[in-house]
């Protein structure tokens, strides 16, 4: 089992949260906790420099707004006041401050939820439909609307010369007997 | 009849009723675990009144097991909680049943139970939602089985379908 060094301020938040107390006030001692799995078992050894303060805070936001909430409509685990996000939230910032990179934290949870929790696909196989076809749509509509506008500043098209008249042979009849 | 007009608009119209008609079928808070078929996430984590014994998820191979992630605040947990000890009975000494409490407090477990006929298997305090993060664990109730080597063979998404739960604890017994 691994060990991790963490801030004392989210680690204490972590300890605690069962037990549904406060977060802790700043400047608590640092402190250790056996986690239950080591993520290291799914991603591989940690792959980046171990974060600490505003760089491990900027580093959760960022990795948290590309994992989504699953219990959410369409939120990230960063922006998510859910509790279940406030925990995968810490996950991250324990993965991150243990040295795992954000590719490693986003695989890690793949691992665990499917390609569903990365709110933006991952470009390969099917998914690349996903990036590819809105952007040919947009432009097939600008091509469309373009072509609709030139047609429309070259002026209203003549109006096509009128046939002549076909004669009708019962017209023509009831005029004779008319005439006569 | 404008057959360009038409042929477009069945262009657009056809994939997107398509889509929508294949997606009717589905619960759409369902999520699909890839873990199936990978061994599960092992952990050791603190019984629920057992002064401070730990149960060690992987200790429980030789026999499968029933893992349910269920917590006091879920409404629906309460509908599978009878069928869960009725489960877990029947199964008594062939299958491994505990459940993993996730974001919730013990004061509250004890008195939910109590409030509820009691617990029927060992409830385990999900510190941190360690356990449930590696599960992937998005909306509960959630059940997983484990085979007797502690790999995962079933995911029940929401209130446990005992019928269900039978024909798959029966094929691995």
């Amino acid at each position: 089992m691994r060990t991790f060094a963490l801030g004392a301020p989210a680690l204490l938040w972590l300890l605690a949260g069962s037990a549904g107390a406060a977060p802790p006030a700043e400047g608590a001692p640092a402190v250790e906790v056996q986690l239950g799995l080591d993520p290291a078992t799914i991603v591989g050894a940690a792959a980046a420099d171990p974060l600490a303060g505003e760089a491990l805070e900027a580093a959760t936001r960022a990795t948290g707004l590309k994992l989504r909430c699953p219990t959410c409509q369409g939120m990230s685990v960063a922006e998510s006041p859910a509790e279940g996000a406030r925990a995968m939230k810490t996950e991250v910032e324990k993965m991150h401050a243990a040295g795992f990179s954000e590719q490693q934290v986003l695989d890690f949870f793949e691992a665990s939820y499917g390609p569903f929790i990365l709110l933006a696909p991952r470009r390969e196989g099917a998914n690349l439909a996903l990036w590819i076809v809105p952007p040919v749509l947009l432009a097939a509509g600008g091509l469309l609307a373009m072509g609709q506008l030139r047609r429309r500043r070259a002026g209203p098209a003549a109006p096509p010369e009128s046939p002549p008249a076909p004669s009708d042979p019962w017209r023509d009849r009831v005029r004779r007997e008319i005439e006569e | 009849m404008n057959w360009k007009v038409l042929g477009a608009g069945l262009a657009v119209v056809v994939p997107l009723v398509w889509v929508l008609a294949s997606g009717f079928g589905k619960d759409p808070q369902y999520i699909p675990s890839p873990l199936i078929g990978k061994p599960a996430p092992d952990f050791t984590l603190p019984m629920l009144d057992a002064e401070g014994a730990t149960l060690h998820l992987a200790s429980l191979q030789g026999k499968p097991t029933f893992v349910n992630f269920w917590a006091t605040w879920c409404d629906t947990c309460r509908v599978e909680h009878p069928l869960l000890v009725s489960l877990s009975r029947t199964y008594a000494d062939r299958v491994h049943f505990v459940g993993i409490a996730y974001l919730d407090t013990e004061p509250k477990l004890r008195g939910w139970l109590a409030a509820h006929g009691g617990a029927a298997f060992p409830t385990l305090i999900d510190v941190g939602s360690t356990a449930a993060v590696a599960f992937g664990v998005g909306r509960l109730p959630e059940s997983y089985v484990l085979d007797s080597a502690g790999v995962i063979r079933h995911k029940y998404f929401g209130v446990v379908q005992p019928r269900q739960v039978i024909v798959d604890l029966e094929a691995l017994l």
